[in-house]
Protein backbone atom coordinates (compact mmCIF):
# COMPACT_ATOMS: atom_id res chain seq x y z
CA UNK A 1 0.00 0.00 0.00
CA UNK A 2 2.66 2.49 1.13
CA UNK A 3 4.97 1.18 -1.56
CA UNK A 4 2.35 1.78 -4.25
CA UNK A 5 1.71 5.28 -2.94
CA UNK A 6 5.42 6.08 -2.92
CA UNK A 7 5.74 4.74 -6.46
CA UNK A 8 2.84 6.90 -7.61
CA UNK A 9 4.37 9.96 -5.93
CA UNK A 10 7.67 9.20 -7.64
CA UNK A 11 5.91 8.95 -11.01
CA UNK A 12 4.07 12.21 -10.33
CA UNK A 13 7.38 13.86 -9.47
CA UNK A 14 8.87 12.59 -12.74
CA UNK A 15 5.86 13.89 -14.69
CA UNK A 16 6.22 17.30 -13.00
CA UNK A 17 9.96 17.56 -13.62
CA UNK A 18 9.50 16.47 -17.21
CA UNK A 19 6.68 19.01 -17.72
CA UNK A 20 8.79 21.76 -16.16
CA UNK A 21 11.72 20.85 -18.40
CA UNK A 22 9.45 21.03 -21.44
CA UNK A 23 8.12 24.40 -20.29
CA UNK A 24 11.62 25.86 -20.37
CA UNK A 25 12.56 23.99 -23.54
CA UNK A 26 9.64 25.71 -25.33
CA UNK A 27 10.58 29.04 -23.75
CA UNK A 28 9.15 31.35 -26.40
CA UNK A 29 5.94 29.44 -26.82
CA UNK A 30 5.56 29.35 -23.06
CA UNK A 31 6.08 33.13 -22.87
CA UNK A 32 3.39 33.69 -25.52
CA UNK A 33 0.95 31.35 -23.81
CA UNK A 34 1.60 32.85 -20.40
CA UNK A 35 1.31 36.44 -21.65
CA UNK A 36 -2.07 35.97 -23.25
CA UNK A 37 -3.28 34.15 -20.18
CA UNK A 38 -2.05 37.05 -17.98
CA UNK A 39 -4.18 39.41 -20.09
CA UNK A 40 -7.18 37.10 -19.82
CA UNK A 41 -6.98 36.63 -16.07
CA UNK A 42 -6.28 40.32 -15.47
CA UNK A 43 -9.37 41.24 -17.47
CA UNK A 44 -11.46 38.75 -15.51
CA UNK A 45 -10.11 39.97 -12.17
CA UNK A 46 -10.40 43.62 -13.26
CA UNK A 47 -14.03 43.07 -14.24
CA UNK A 48 -14.70 41.51 -10.83
CA UNK A 49 -13.02 44.45 -9.05
CA UNK A 50 -14.91 47.10 -11.03
CA UNK A 51 -18.20 45.29 -10.66
CA UNK A 52 -17.74 45.03 -6.90
CA UNK A 53 -16.66 48.66 -6.60
CA UNK A 54 -19.58 49.96 -8.64
CA UNK A 55 -22.00 47.74 -6.74
CA UNK A 56 -20.66 49.13 -3.50
CA UNK A 57 -20.93 52.68 -4.82
CA UNK A 58 -24.55 52.07 -5.83
CA UNK A 59 -25.40 50.66 -2.42
CA UNK A 60 -23.88 53.65 -0.69
CA UNK A 61 -25.76 56.13 -2.83
CA UNK A 62 -28.99 54.18 -2.45
CA UNK A 63 -28.63 54.17 1.32
CA UNK A 64 -28.21 57.92 1.37
CA UNK A 65 -31.45 58.59 -0.46
CA UNK A 66 -34.66 59.17 1.47
CA UNK A 67 -38.01 58.57 -0.09
CA UNK A 68 -40.64 60.53 1.72
CA UNK A 69 -44.28 61.48 1.15
CA UNK A 70 -45.42 64.72 2.79
CA UNK A 71 -49.06 65.32 3.70
CA UNK A 72 -51.29 68.35 3.95
CA UNK A 73 -51.97 69.43 7.51
CA UNK A 74 -55.63 68.57 7.05
CA UNK A 75 -55.01 65.08 5.65
CA UNK A 76 -57.19 62.60 7.56
CA UNK A 77 -55.20 60.08 9.59
CA UNK A 78 -57.30 57.25 8.14
CA UNK A 79 -56.16 58.10 4.60
CA UNK A 80 -52.53 58.32 5.70
CA UNK A 81 -52.87 54.92 7.32
CA UNK A 82 -54.50 53.55 4.19
CA UNK A 83 -51.63 54.80 2.01
CA UNK A 84 -49.13 53.34 4.50
CA UNK A 85 -50.87 49.95 4.22
CA UNK A 86 -50.99 50.16 0.44
CA UNK A 87 -47.28 51.00 0.34
CA UNK A 88 -46.34 48.12 2.59
CA UNK A 89 -48.08 45.71 0.28
CA UNK A 90 -45.69 46.62 -2.54
CA UNK A 91 -42.88 44.07 -3.05
CA UNK A 92 -40.21 46.69 -3.40
CA UNK A 93 -41.12 48.39 -0.10
CA UNK A 94 -39.27 46.95 2.86
CA UNK A 95 -40.70 49.31 5.49
CA UNK A 96 -42.45 52.59 6.21
CA UNK A 97 -42.27 54.99 9.09
CA UNK A 98 -44.88 57.53 10.08
CA UNK A 99 -43.39 60.87 11.07
CA UNK A 100 -45.78 63.20 12.84
CA UNK A 101 -45.41 66.99 12.80
CA UNK A 102 -43.88 66.80 16.30
CA UNK A 103 -41.45 64.08 15.31
CA UNK A 104 -40.42 66.14 12.32
CA UNK A 105 -39.84 69.18 14.49
CA UNK A 106 -37.75 67.18 16.95
CA UNK A 107 -35.62 65.83 14.15
CA UNK A 108 -35.34 69.29 12.60
CA UNK A 109 -34.10 70.72 15.87
CA UNK A 110 -31.59 67.94 16.28
CA UNK A 111 -30.35 68.46 12.75
CA UNK A 112 -29.93 72.20 13.30
CA UNK A 113 -28.85 72.22 16.91
CA UNK A 114 -25.94 74.57 16.19
CA UNK A 115 -27.97 77.09 14.21
CA UNK A 116 -29.93 79.24 16.60
CA UNK A 117 -31.43 81.42 13.86
CA UNK A 118 -33.00 78.45 12.18
CA UNK A 119 -34.21 77.10 15.51
CA UNK A 120 -35.80 80.41 16.39
CA UNK A 121 -37.66 80.54 13.06
CA UNK A 122 -39.55 77.35 13.82
CA UNK A 123 -41.52 77.07 17.04
CA UNK A 124 -43.96 74.52 18.32
CA UNK A 125 -46.80 77.00 18.05
CA UNK A 126 -45.98 77.64 14.43
CA UNK A 127 -44.71 74.28 13.16
CA UNK A 128 -44.48 74.44 9.36
CA UNK A 129 -43.14 70.91 9.04
CA UNK A 130 -45.59 68.49 7.49
CA UNK A 131 -46.61 65.01 8.57
CA UNK A 132 -44.79 62.45 6.42
CA UNK A 133 -44.21 58.83 5.60
CA UNK A 134 -40.62 57.65 5.10
CA UNK A 135 -40.37 54.70 2.79
CA UNK A 136 -37.53 52.18 2.62
CA UNK A 137 -37.18 50.37 -0.68
CA UNK A 138 -35.17 47.42 -1.95
CA UNK A 139 -34.40 48.85 -5.33
CA UNK A 140 -34.46 52.50 -6.16
CA UNK A 141 -34.82 51.66 -9.83
CA UNK A 142 -38.25 50.24 -9.13
CA UNK A 143 -40.02 53.10 -7.43
CA UNK A 144 -42.38 53.76 -10.32
CA UNK A 145 -45.14 51.85 -8.56
CA UNK A 146 -44.74 54.10 -5.53
CA UNK A 147 -45.05 57.12 -7.78
CA UNK A 148 -48.17 55.65 -9.40
CA UNK A 149 -49.71 54.96 -6.00
CA UNK A 150 -49.16 58.53 -4.82
CA UNK A 151 -50.79 59.78 -7.97
CA UNK A 152 -54.05 57.94 -7.41
CA UNK A 153 -57.04 60.31 -7.11
CA UNK A 154 -57.82 59.40 -3.53
CA UNK A 155 -54.33 60.36 -2.38
CA UNK A 156 -53.70 63.38 -4.59
CA UNK A 157 -55.76 65.54 -2.26
CA UNK A 158 -53.90 64.63 0.90
CA UNK A 159 -50.34 64.66 -0.50
CA UNK A 160 -48.56 67.97 -0.49
CA UNK A 161 -45.27 66.84 -1.93
CA UNK A 162 -43.05 63.84 -2.50
CA UNK A 163 -39.30 63.42 -2.31
CA UNK A 164 -38.34 60.58 -4.54
CA UNK A 165 -34.72 61.54 -5.09
CA UNK A 166 -35.07 62.22 -8.81
CA UNK A 167 -31.60 63.78 -9.13
CA UNK A 168 -29.96 60.92 -7.32
CA UNK A 169 -31.99 58.50 -9.35
CA UNK A 170 -30.43 59.79 -12.50
CA UNK A 171 -26.96 59.36 -11.01
CA UNK A 172 -27.86 55.87 -9.87
CA UNK A 173 -29.20 55.03 -13.28
CA UNK A 174 -25.97 56.19 -14.85
CA UNK A 175 -23.86 54.12 -12.48
CA UNK A 176 -26.14 51.13 -12.90
CA UNK A 177 -25.92 51.49 -16.67
CA UNK A 178 -22.13 51.74 -16.48
CA UNK A 179 -22.05 48.74 -14.21
CA UNK A 180 -24.26 46.76 -16.54
CA UNK A 181 -22.09 47.77 -19.48
CA UNK A 182 -18.93 46.80 -17.61
CA UNK A 183 -20.39 43.44 -16.64
CA UNK A 184 -21.35 42.74 -20.26
CA UNK A 185 -18.06 44.08 -21.61
CA UNK A 186 -16.13 42.22 -18.89
CA UNK A 187 -17.84 38.93 -19.68
CA UNK A 188 -17.37 39.45 -23.42
CA UNK A 189 -13.70 40.43 -23.07
CA UNK A 190 -13.08 37.56 -20.62
CA UNK A 191 -14.66 35.09 -23.01
CA UNK A 192 -12.75 36.43 -26.01
CA UNK A 193 -9.41 36.40 -24.23
CA UNK A 194 -10.11 33.06 -22.58
CA UNK A 195 -10.76 31.63 -26.06
CA UNK A 196 -7.57 33.23 -27.37
CA UNK A 197 -5.67 31.78 -24.40
CA UNK A 198 -7.12 28.35 -25.02
CA UNK A 199 -6.20 28.61 -28.71
CA UNK A 200 -2.64 29.71 -28.02
CA UNK A 201 -2.02 27.08 -25.35
CA UNK A 202 -3.70 24.52 -27.58
CA UNK A 203 -1.17 25.43 -30.28
CA UNK A 204 1.73 25.43 -27.85
CA UNK A 205 0.87 21.92 -26.78
CA UNK A 206 0.15 20.85 -30.35
CA UNK A 207 3.58 22.04 -31.46
CA UNK A 208 5.16 20.38 -28.45
CA UNK A 209 3.40 17.13 -29.37
CA UNK A 210 4.68 17.36 -32.96
CA UNK A 211 8.18 18.33 -31.85
CA UNK A 212 8.33 15.39 -29.49
CA UNK A 213 6.69 12.86 -31.79
CA UNK A 214 9.72 10.56 -31.72
CA UNK A 215 10.03 10.80 -27.99
CA UNK A 216 6.35 9.96 -27.58
CA UNK A 217 6.57 6.91 -29.81
CA UNK A 218 9.69 5.72 -27.97
CA UNK A 219 7.96 6.21 -24.64
CA UNK A 220 5.06 4.09 -25.88
CA UNK A 221 7.36 1.37 -27.17
CA UNK A 222 9.26 1.02 -23.92
CA UNK A 223 5.99 0.73 -22.03
CA UNK A 224 5.17 4.17 -20.66
CA UNK A 225 1.55 4.43 -19.60
CA UNK A 226 -0.70 6.94 -21.35
CA UNK A 227 -0.86 8.97 -18.17
CA UNK A 228 2.93 9.16 -17.99
CA UNK A 229 3.09 10.34 -21.61
CA UNK A 230 0.24 12.86 -21.32
CA UNK A 231 1.16 14.06 -17.83
CA UNK A 232 4.07 16.34 -18.79
CA UNK A 233 2.00 18.08 -21.51
CA UNK A 234 -0.81 18.61 -19.05
CA UNK A 235 1.55 19.90 -16.39
CA UNK A 236 3.25 22.22 -18.87
CA UNK A 237 -0.11 23.85 -19.64
CA UNK A 238 -1.03 24.01 -15.96
CA UNK A 239 2.31 25.69 -15.31
CA UNK A 240 1.47 28.29 -17.99
CA UNK A 241 -1.79 28.92 -16.14
CA UNK A 242 -0.30 29.08 -12.66
CA UNK A 243 2.48 31.48 -13.64
CA UNK A 244 -0.02 33.68 -15.52
CA UNK A 245 -2.40 33.64 -12.53
CA UNK A 246 0.41 34.73 -10.18
CA UNK A 247 1.37 37.63 -12.46
CA UNK A 248 -2.28 38.70 -12.85
CA UNK A 249 -2.85 38.59 -9.12
CA UNK A 250 0.25 40.72 -8.59
CA UNK A 251 -0.93 43.25 -11.16
CA UNK A 252 -4.50 43.48 -9.90
CA UNK A 253 -3.51 43.74 -6.23
CA UNK A 254 -0.94 46.40 -7.10
CA UNK A 255 -3.48 48.40 -9.10
CA UNK A 256 -6.20 47.98 -6.50
CA UNK A 257 -4.12 48.87 -3.46
CA UNK A 258 -1.81 51.47 -4.98
CA UNK A 259 -3.57 52.87 -8.01
CA UNK A 260 -7.34 52.64 -7.95
CA UNK A 261 -7.92 54.43 -4.67
CA UNK A 262 -5.83 57.43 -5.71
CA UNK A 263 -7.50 57.90 -9.03
CA UNK A 264 -11.20 57.45 -8.54
CA UNK A 265 -12.02 56.98 -4.89
CA UNK A 266 -13.94 60.25 -4.87
CA UNK A 267 -16.47 58.92 -7.30
CA UNK A 268 -16.27 55.16 -7.01
CA UNK A 269 -16.05 53.53 -3.62
CA UNK A 270 -13.29 50.89 -3.53
CA UNK A 271 -13.44 50.39 0.23
CA UNK A 272 -15.56 47.24 0.24
CA UNK A 273 -13.62 45.75 -2.70
CA UNK A 274 -10.30 46.41 -1.00
CA UNK A 275 -11.69 44.93 2.21
CA UNK A 276 -12.84 41.85 0.32
CA UNK A 277 -9.53 41.41 -1.50
CA UNK A 278 -7.70 41.78 1.84
CA UNK A 279 -9.93 39.58 4.00
CA UNK A 280 -10.55 36.91 1.39
CA UNK A 281 -7.11 37.01 -0.24
CA UNK A 282 -6.72 33.24 0.00
CA UNK A 283 -10.01 32.67 -1.79
CA UNK A 284 -9.09 35.21 -4.49
CA UNK A 285 -5.61 33.69 -4.96
CA UNK A 286 -6.90 30.11 -5.06
CA UNK A 287 -9.76 30.98 -7.42
CA UNK A 288 -7.42 32.78 -9.82
CA UNK A 289 -4.85 29.98 -9.73
CA UNK A 290 -7.65 27.49 -10.32
CA UNK A 291 -8.95 29.53 -13.26
CA UNK A 292 -5.44 29.65 -14.78
CA UNK A 293 -4.91 25.94 -14.27
CA UNK A 294 -8.36 25.19 -15.68
CA UNK A 295 -7.68 27.14 -18.89
CA UNK A 296 -4.41 25.18 -19.16
CA UNK A 297 -6.09 21.84 -18.57
CA UNK A 298 -8.89 22.52 -21.08
CA UNK A 299 -6.51 23.64 -23.83
CA UNK A 300 -3.97 20.86 -23.37
CA UNK A 301 -6.70 18.21 -23.15
CA UNK A 302 -8.15 19.52 -26.42
CA UNK A 303 -4.72 19.37 -28.07
CA UNK A 304 -4.03 15.88 -26.74
CA UNK A 305 -7.40 14.45 -27.74
CA UNK A 306 -6.82 15.79 -31.25
CA UNK A 307 -3.10 15.20 -31.77
CA UNK A 308 -1.80 12.73 -29.21
CA UNK A 309 -3.19 9.41 -30.28
CA UNK A 310 -1.93 6.72 -27.96
CA UNK B 1 6.10 -14.29 -17.28
CA UNK B 2 8.24 -16.90 -18.91
CA UNK B 3 9.48 -16.46 -22.42
CA UNK B 4 7.09 -18.70 -24.26
CA UNK B 5 5.25 -17.50 -27.35
CA UNK B 6 2.31 -19.27 -28.96
CA UNK B 7 0.78 -18.14 -32.22
CA UNK B 8 -2.25 -20.06 -33.37
CA UNK B 9 -3.69 -19.45 -36.85
CA UNK B 10 -2.69 -15.82 -36.49
CA UNK B 11 -3.89 -13.54 -39.27
CA UNK B 12 -3.65 -9.85 -39.92
CA UNK B 13 -5.05 -7.97 -42.86
CA UNK B 14 -5.21 -4.32 -43.77
CA UNK B 15 -8.40 -3.97 -45.74
CA UNK B 16 -8.12 -6.48 -48.56
CA UNK B 17 -4.37 -6.90 -48.28
CA UNK B 18 -3.31 -9.83 -46.12
CA UNK B 19 -0.10 -9.31 -44.14
CA UNK B 20 -0.15 -12.52 -42.12
CA UNK B 21 -2.23 -15.59 -42.83
CA UNK B 22 -2.86 -18.45 -40.40
CA UNK B 23 0.58 -18.36 -38.83
CA UNK B 24 1.21 -21.16 -36.33
CA UNK B 25 4.34 -20.78 -34.25
CA UNK B 26 5.52 -22.07 -30.91
CA UNK B 27 8.62 -20.43 -29.49
CA UNK B 28 10.02 -22.02 -26.36
CA UNK B 29 11.55 -20.23 -23.40
CA UNK B 30 15.23 -19.33 -23.84
CA UNK B 31 15.08 -20.09 -27.54
CA UNK B 32 16.94 -18.01 -30.15
CA UNK B 33 14.74 -17.77 -33.24
CA UNK B 34 15.56 -15.94 -36.44
CA UNK B 35 12.66 -14.83 -38.60
CA UNK B 36 13.57 -14.24 -42.23
CA UNK B 37 11.68 -13.25 -45.32
CA UNK B 38 11.63 -10.74 -48.15
CA UNK B 39 10.33 -7.24 -47.57
CA UNK B 40 6.58 -7.45 -47.18
CA UNK B 41 6.69 -11.10 -46.09
CA UNK B 42 5.12 -10.18 -42.75
CA UNK B 43 8.11 -9.92 -40.38
CA UNK B 44 7.39 -6.39 -39.21
CA UNK B 45 3.68 -7.10 -38.90
CA UNK B 46 4.49 -10.09 -36.71
CA UNK B 47 6.53 -7.91 -34.39
CA UNK B 48 3.93 -5.17 -34.30
CA UNK B 49 1.37 -7.75 -33.23
CA UNK B 50 3.68 -9.20 -30.58
CA UNK B 51 4.14 -5.79 -28.93
CA UNK B 52 0.50 -4.89 -29.60
CA UNK B 53 1.31 -1.88 -31.66
CA UNK B 54 -1.44 -3.31 -33.80
CA UNK B 55 -4.34 -5.66 -33.17
CA UNK B 56 -4.51 -9.00 -34.94
CA UNK B 57 -7.47 -9.76 -37.20
CA UNK B 58 -7.99 -13.36 -36.13
CA UNK B 59 -6.30 -16.28 -34.45
CA UNK B 60 -4.54 -16.29 -31.12
CA UNK B 61 -1.42 -14.79 -29.58
CA UNK B 62 -0.43 -16.06 -26.17
CA UNK B 63 2.79 -14.69 -24.68
CA UNK B 64 3.94 -15.90 -21.28
CA UNK B 65 0.46 -17.17 -20.58
CA UNK B 66 -1.18 -13.87 -21.51
CA UNK B 67 -3.87 -14.25 -24.15
CA UNK B 68 -3.86 -11.05 -26.19
CA UNK B 69 -7.59 -11.39 -26.80
CA UNK B 70 -8.12 -10.68 -23.11
CA UNK B 71 -5.67 -7.81 -23.03
CA UNK B 72 -7.20 -4.46 -22.14
CA UNK B 73 -5.83 -1.20 -23.54
CA UNK B 74 -4.49 -0.19 -20.17
CA UNK B 75 -2.56 -3.47 -19.88
CA UNK B 76 -0.55 -2.84 -23.05
CA UNK B 77 2.13 -0.64 -21.43
CA UNK B 78 2.68 -3.37 -18.82
CA UNK B 79 3.03 -5.97 -21.57
CA UNK B 80 5.58 -3.81 -23.40
CA UNK B 81 7.64 -3.53 -20.26
CA UNK B 82 7.98 -7.29 -20.24
CA UNK B 83 9.11 -7.55 -23.84
CA UNK B 84 12.33 -5.79 -24.80
CA UNK B 85 12.38 -4.44 -28.34
CA UNK B 86 15.28 -3.23 -30.49
CA UNK B 87 14.74 -1.49 -33.82
CA UNK B 88 16.79 -0.95 -36.93
CA UNK B 89 16.72 2.82 -36.42
CA UNK B 90 17.65 2.53 -32.72
CA UNK B 91 14.91 4.91 -31.54
CA UNK B 92 17.06 6.68 -28.98
CA UNK B 93 16.17 9.96 -27.31
CA UNK B 94 18.65 12.35 -28.88
CA UNK B 95 18.45 14.92 -26.11
CA UNK B 96 19.45 12.43 -23.46
CA UNK B 97 22.83 10.89 -22.94
CA UNK B 98 23.52 7.14 -22.97
CA UNK B 99 22.96 6.73 -19.25
CA UNK B 100 19.70 8.68 -19.38
CA UNK B 101 18.44 6.73 -22.39
CA UNK B 102 18.88 3.46 -20.55
CA UNK B 103 17.59 4.85 -17.24
CA UNK B 104 14.52 6.16 -19.06
CA UNK B 105 13.12 2.64 -19.46
CA UNK B 106 13.19 2.29 -15.68
CA UNK B 107 12.00 5.79 -14.88
CA UNK B 108 8.72 5.30 -16.70
CA UNK B 109 7.89 2.30 -14.55
CA UNK B 110 8.40 4.15 -11.30
CA UNK B 111 11.65 2.40 -10.41
CA UNK B 112 13.35 3.97 -7.40
CA UNK B 113 16.36 6.23 -8.14
CA UNK B 114 18.63 4.02 -6.01
CA UNK B 115 17.71 0.95 -8.08
CA UNK B 116 18.26 2.90 -11.32
CA UNK B 117 21.70 4.01 -10.11
CA UNK B 118 22.59 0.45 -9.28
CA UNK B 119 21.22 -1.25 -12.41
CA UNK B 120 22.00 1.08 -15.31
CA UNK B 121 25.84 1.03 -15.03
CA UNK B 122 25.77 -2.78 -14.89
CA UNK B 123 23.74 -3.03 -18.10
CA UNK B 124 25.87 -0.41 -19.84
CA UNK B 125 28.91 -2.51 -18.91
CA UNK B 126 27.20 -5.66 -20.19
CA UNK B 127 26.71 -4.12 -23.64
CA UNK B 128 30.28 -2.87 -23.65
CA UNK B 129 29.69 0.88 -23.42
CA UNK B 130 31.47 1.54 -20.18
CA UNK B 131 32.97 5.03 -20.15
CA UNK B 132 30.51 6.38 -22.71
CA UNK B 133 27.66 6.99 -20.28
CA UNK B 134 27.79 10.77 -20.66
CA UNK B 135 27.95 10.73 -24.48
CA UNK B 136 24.90 11.73 -26.48
CA UNK B 137 23.58 9.55 -29.33
CA UNK B 138 25.04 11.85 -32.02
CA UNK B 139 28.49 11.36 -30.50
CA UNK B 140 28.63 7.58 -30.93
CA UNK B 141 28.71 5.13 -33.85
CA UNK B 142 25.74 3.19 -35.25
CA UNK B 143 26.91 -0.01 -33.60
CA UNK B 144 27.17 1.76 -30.27
CA UNK B 145 23.73 3.26 -30.71
CA UNK B 146 22.33 -0.22 -31.22
CA UNK B 147 24.09 -1.34 -28.03
CA UNK B 148 22.38 1.49 -26.17
CA UNK B 149 19.05 0.36 -27.61
CA UNK B 150 19.77 -3.20 -26.48
CA UNK B 151 20.79 -1.96 -23.02
CA UNK B 152 17.51 -0.07 -22.79
CA UNK B 153 15.59 -3.14 -23.94
CA UNK B 154 17.15 -5.47 -21.39
CA UNK B 155 17.53 -3.17 -18.40
CA UNK B 156 14.15 -4.31 -17.10
CA UNK B 157 15.26 -7.91 -17.49
CA UNK B 158 12.52 -8.98 -19.90
CA UNK B 159 11.99 -12.66 -20.64
CA UNK B 160 11.67 -11.92 -24.32
CA UNK B 161 13.85 -9.70 -26.49
CA UNK B 162 12.69 -8.84 -29.99
CA UNK B 163 15.32 -7.47 -32.33
CA UNK B 164 13.78 -6.10 -35.53
CA UNK B 165 16.52 -5.86 -38.15
CA UNK B 166 19.01 -4.65 -35.54
CA UNK B 167 21.93 -4.87 -37.97
CA UNK B 168 20.14 -3.27 -40.91
CA UNK B 169 22.03 0.02 -40.57
CA UNK B 170 25.37 -1.42 -39.49
CA UNK B 171 28.57 -2.53 -41.23
CA UNK B 172 29.52 -6.26 -41.01
CA UNK B 173 31.85 -5.84 -38.05
CA UNK B 174 29.35 -3.94 -35.94
CA UNK B 175 26.62 -6.31 -37.09
CA UNK B 176 28.51 -9.25 -35.68
CA UNK B 177 29.15 -7.38 -32.43
CA UNK B 178 25.42 -6.92 -32.05
CA UNK B 179 24.63 -10.56 -32.87
CA UNK B 180 27.18 -11.72 -30.32
CA UNK B 181 25.59 -9.46 -27.77
CA UNK B 182 22.18 -10.93 -28.52
CA UNK B 183 23.62 -14.45 -28.15
CA UNK B 184 25.11 -13.46 -24.83
CA UNK B 185 21.74 -12.14 -23.63
CA UNK B 186 20.13 -15.38 -24.84
CA UNK B 187 22.66 -17.40 -22.84
CA UNK B 188 21.50 -15.53 -19.73
CA UNK B 189 18.05 -17.03 -20.33
CA UNK B 190 16.20 -14.50 -22.44
CA UNK B 191 14.14 -15.69 -25.40
CA UNK B 192 15.42 -13.82 -28.46
CA UNK B 193 13.50 -13.25 -31.68
CA UNK B 194 15.65 -11.77 -34.41
CA UNK B 195 14.43 -10.61 -37.77
CA UNK B 196 17.09 -10.02 -40.39
CA UNK B 197 17.91 -9.86 -44.08
CA UNK B 198 21.52 -10.77 -43.47
CA UNK B 199 22.21 -14.15 -45.08
CA UNK B 200 25.69 -14.55 -43.53
CA UNK B 201 24.41 -13.97 -40.05
CA UNK B 202 21.53 -16.44 -40.40
CA UNK B 203 23.72 -19.12 -41.87
CA UNK B 204 26.44 -18.67 -39.29
CA UNK B 205 24.08 -18.66 -36.33
CA UNK B 206 22.98 -22.27 -36.81
CA UNK B 207 19.83 -21.61 -34.82
CA UNK B 208 16.11 -22.07 -35.50
CA UNK B 209 15.02 -20.18 -38.60
CA UNK B 210 11.39 -19.36 -39.43
CA UNK B 211 10.92 -18.25 -43.02
CA UNK B 212 7.90 -16.12 -43.87
CA UNK B 213 6.64 -15.89 -47.41
CA UNK B 214 3.56 -13.89 -48.41
CA UNK B 215 2.39 -13.75 -44.82
CA UNK B 216 2.64 -17.49 -44.23
CA UNK B 217 5.22 -19.67 -42.52
CA UNK B 218 7.02 -21.21 -45.49
CA UNK B 219 9.69 -22.97 -43.49
CA UNK B 220 10.53 -23.63 -39.85
CA UNK B 221 13.81 -25.44 -39.18
CA UNK B 222 15.69 -26.18 -35.96
CA UNK B 223 19.06 -25.37 -37.52
CA UNK B 224 18.01 -23.47 -40.54
CA UNK B 225 19.64 -21.34 -43.14
CA UNK B 226 18.73 -18.28 -45.13
CA UNK B 227 16.40 -19.31 -47.92
CA UNK B 228 13.80 -16.77 -48.81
Amino acid sequence: MLKTLLRKLLMLWRVITSGTRNFFRNAWLSVAATTVMVITLTIILGAVVLNMALGDTLDKITESIDIAIFFNDDAPMSMVNQLQNDLEELDNVTGTEYISKDDALRQYRLDNIDNQDVLDAVTEGDNPLPTSLEVQVQDLQLIDEIIMLTQEDQYLTIIEDTSLGEDRRRTIERIADTRQFLITAGIAASLIFASVSVLIIFNTIRMAIFARGDEISIMRLVGATNGFIRGPFLFEAILDGLIAASISLGLVYLLLFRGATRIVNDFISFDATIAFFSDQWLLVVLATLAAGALIGVISSMMAMVRYLKL
Amino acid sequence: MIGVILLDRLSKSYGKSVALERVDLHIHPKEFVTVVGRSGAGKSTLIKLLIQEEKHSSGKIIVGGVDYDNLKRRDIPKLRRKIGVVFQDFKLLNNRNIYENVAFALEITGTRPSVIKHTVPKVIKLVGLEGKERNFPHEISGGEKQRVAIARAIVRQPNILIADEPTGNLDPKHSWDIIELLLKINRYGTTVILTTHNRDIVNALQRRVVTLRDGKVANDEERGSYEV
